[in-house]
C-alpha cells in the first residue's frame, strides 16, 4: 500500500516537474514571427530557406538574379534568426564569422540595431536583404520568406 | 591588414606583418588579392592565429609547427562554383616568401624562396573537404658559416678531406620543398570532428622530409564544446654519416661529434593527445583550457622544440593550457 503512495506521489513530482519544465523552456522563447524581407524594385518574389543562409553565412555574395547583395542584419533579433536559419547558437555563428573575415573572403553583414533602421535600408537599397519582426512589415518592402 | 604581436624571429615589425592585402571581386564569384597573403596550404593557414575561431587552445602542434613559412609576397586568384547545392572554390597563387626563422646554433635564417600552389575546397551542408599543393625553391643558404669555417681551414683540408663531402647536403639554395595535404571537417552544431594529413617533401639535411596529421572530435553541450585531439608527426631521413679524419686528432674527433650532432639534430618524432574545453561564457568570448600530453621519441631534434643543443630531448612532456579568446 505504501508503496502504491510512493509511486504516485513520485508521478505528481514529475508532472509538476515537467510542467515546470515545460514553463520555463516556452517562456525562454519568444514568439516573433522573423520575415526576411527585401526591395520592391528588384525582381525577386522569394527565396528558399537555404538561399538565406548562403546569404547569410557568407557563402554567396549575390542574388539569384545575378546581382551583388548587401546583406544586413537586426541586432536584436540576430540570435534568433541564425537559430532559426541554420539550428546553430549564435556562439557558433559569431566563431564561424571570426573565420571567415580573417581570411579575407567576405565581410560581415552589418547590423542595424532595430527594424525601422533595417527596413530604411531595404528601402534605399535594391539588392538589401535584412529581416525584421513580421508585425513591422509594411507595403514598402516585400516579404521573401517566412521563418517560424 | 593584420599584425600579430609575437615573439619572431628576425624583424618584429616586418616579420609579424601577416597580411597587408588589395581584394578584388572582379565578379561575383571571384577574387583576386595582392600584397601579403596568409598561405593557404592547410586549413587554417589564414587564421592559426585566430584562436577565437576554432575549439583549442592552439593549433595541433604536430602538424602545424613544421610549416616553414607564414605568409608570402604576391597575388592569388579563387574562384567558386555553386555545384549539387555545395560550393567548390578553387584557388591558384604564387608569390615570393621572405620567412626569418631561428636556427640551431646561432643567428637567424633568412629564407627566400619563390612559392606556387593550388588548392581545392568543397563545403557542402556540414562537411568541408579540401586539397591543397605548393611548391617551393629556397634560394638563399642557411646561417652555417661557423660550421663551414673549419671545414675549409687548411688543417681540415690537409687531415680531413672527406668532409668536404657534406657541403652539398648542408646548402639549401637551389632546393625545393612538395607540400600536400588533405583536410575534411564535419560540424552538424552539435558534433564536430576535423582531420587534416600532409607530407613534405624535400632535399634539404636542415628540413627532411615528413609527413604529419591530426584528428579531433567535439562535442557541443549548450555554450560548452568539449574536444579531444590526437596527433603525429614524424621525419624520414637516414642519420648523416660523418666521415672519419685520416688521422684520430683530438680537437678533429671533437669536431667529428660536433658535426654529427648539428646535422642529425633535425628529424621529428611526436606524437600527442589532448583533452580540452572551450566555454563561450560571453558574447564574443571564450574560455579554453586544454591538457596535452606529448611523446617524443627517437631522433626528435630540435625542429618543433627549441633547446639547447647539448640538451638531450626529454621523452613526454605536459602542457595545461588555460586562456581566453575574444573578438571585437
Amino acid at each position: 500500500m505504501s508503496c502504491l503512495w510512493v509511486l504516485i506521489l513520485y508521478f505528481n513530482a514529475m508532472k509538476i516537474f515537467t510542467a515546470l519544465l515545460l514553463f520555463f523552456v516556452t517562456a525562454s522563447e519568444s514568439h516573433a514571427e522573423i520575415v526576411v524581407i527585401g526591395n520592391v524594385k528588384n525582381n525577386i518574389q522569394s527565396l528558399n530557406s537555404a538561399q538565406v543562409e548562403d546569404i547569410f553565412m557568407g557563402r554567396t555574395r549575390s542574388l539569384p538574379n545575378g546581382h551583388f547583395v548587401l546583406p544586413v542584419c537586426q541586432s536584436t533579433l540576430r540570435p534568433e534568426f541564425y537559430q532559426k536559419l541554420t539550428t546553430k547558437p549564435i556562439e557558433q555563428i559569431n566563431a564561424y564569422w571570426a573565420m571567415l573575415a580573417f581570411r579575407g573572403q567576405i565581410s560581415q553583414p552589418i547590423e542595424y540595431p532595430d527594424d525601422n533602421s533595417v527596413l530604411s535600408v531595404i528601402n534605399e537599397n535594391r539588392d538589401a536583404i535584412g529581416y525584421i519582426d513580421s508585425r513591422h512589415i509594411n507595403n514598402s518592402v516585400r516579404v521573401l520568406l517566412r521563418l517560424n | 591588414m593584420q599584425w600579430i604581436a609575437r615573439d619572431h624571429a628576425g624583424n618584429f615589425f616586418e616579420q609579424n606583418l601577416d597580411w597587408a592585402f588589395l581584394r578584388w571581386s572582379i565578379q561575383n564569384d571571384v577574387d583576386i588579392r595582392l600584397g601579403r597573403l596568409g598561405v593557404g596550404v592547410f586549413s587554417l593557414s589564414d587564421y592559426r592565429n585566430i584562436s577565437y575561431a576554432y575549439p583549442w587552445i592552439r593549433p595541433p602542434h604536430e602538424f602545424y609547427s613544421t610549416i616553414p613559412y607564414y605568409h608570402i609576397d604576391g597575388a592569388d586568384i579563387t574562384k567558386k562554383f555553386s555545384i549539387d547545392d555545395g560550393y567548390l572554390s578553387i584557388k591558384l597563387y604564387g608569390g615570393y616568401s621572405y620567412n626569418q626563422l631561428p636556427t640551431q646554433s646561432s643567428g637567424v635564417n633568412n629564407q627566400q624562396s619563390p612559392a606556387t600552389g593550388a588548392n581545392i575546397s568543397y563545403e557542402k551542408g556540414a562537411w568541408q573537404a579540401r586539397l591543397g599543393y605548393t611548391y617551393a625553391t629556397i634560394t638563399s643558404n642557411p646561417p652555417i658559416q661557423d660550421l663551414l669555417t673549419p671545414i675549409n681551414s687548411p688543417l681540415f683540408t690537409q687531415y680531413w678531406p672527406d668532409i668536404k663531402q657534406l657541403i652539398p647536403a648542408m646548402t639549401m639554395r637551389g632546393k625545393e620543398y612538395h607540400f600536400g595535404s588533405i583536410g575534411l571537417a564535419y560540424d552538424d552544431g552539435i558534433w564536430l570532428s576535423q582531420m587534416e594529413a600532409a607530407y613534405i617533401a624535400s632535399n634539404t639535411l636542415w628540413s627532411p622530409p615528413r609527413s604529419s596529421a591530426y584528428l579531433s572530435i567535439g562535442r557541443r553541450i549548450s555554450t560548452v564544446t568539449l574536444y579531444s585531439l590526437l596527433g603525429i608527426a614524424k621525419t624520414f631521413q637516414n642519420d648523416v654519416n660523418v666521415p672519419n679524419p685520416l688521422v684520430p686528432n683530438p680537437t678533429l674527433l671533437a669536431y667529428q661529434r660536433q658535426f654529427s650532432r648539428t646535422l642529425n639534430n633535425n628529424g621529428i618524432n611526436e606524437q600527442s593527445v589532448s583533452l580540452g574545453t572551450r566555454w563561450d561564457f560571453y558574447n564574443n568570448m571564450a574560455l579554453k583550457a586544454q591538457w596535452s600530453h606529448y611523446w617524443l621519441g627517437a631522433h626528435n631534434g630540435s625542429q618543433q622544440w627549441q633547446q639547447s643543443v647539448s640538451n638531450t630531448t626529454p621523452n613526454t612532456v605536459n602542457v595545461m593550457s588555460v586562456g581566453i579568446d575574444f573578438v571585437f
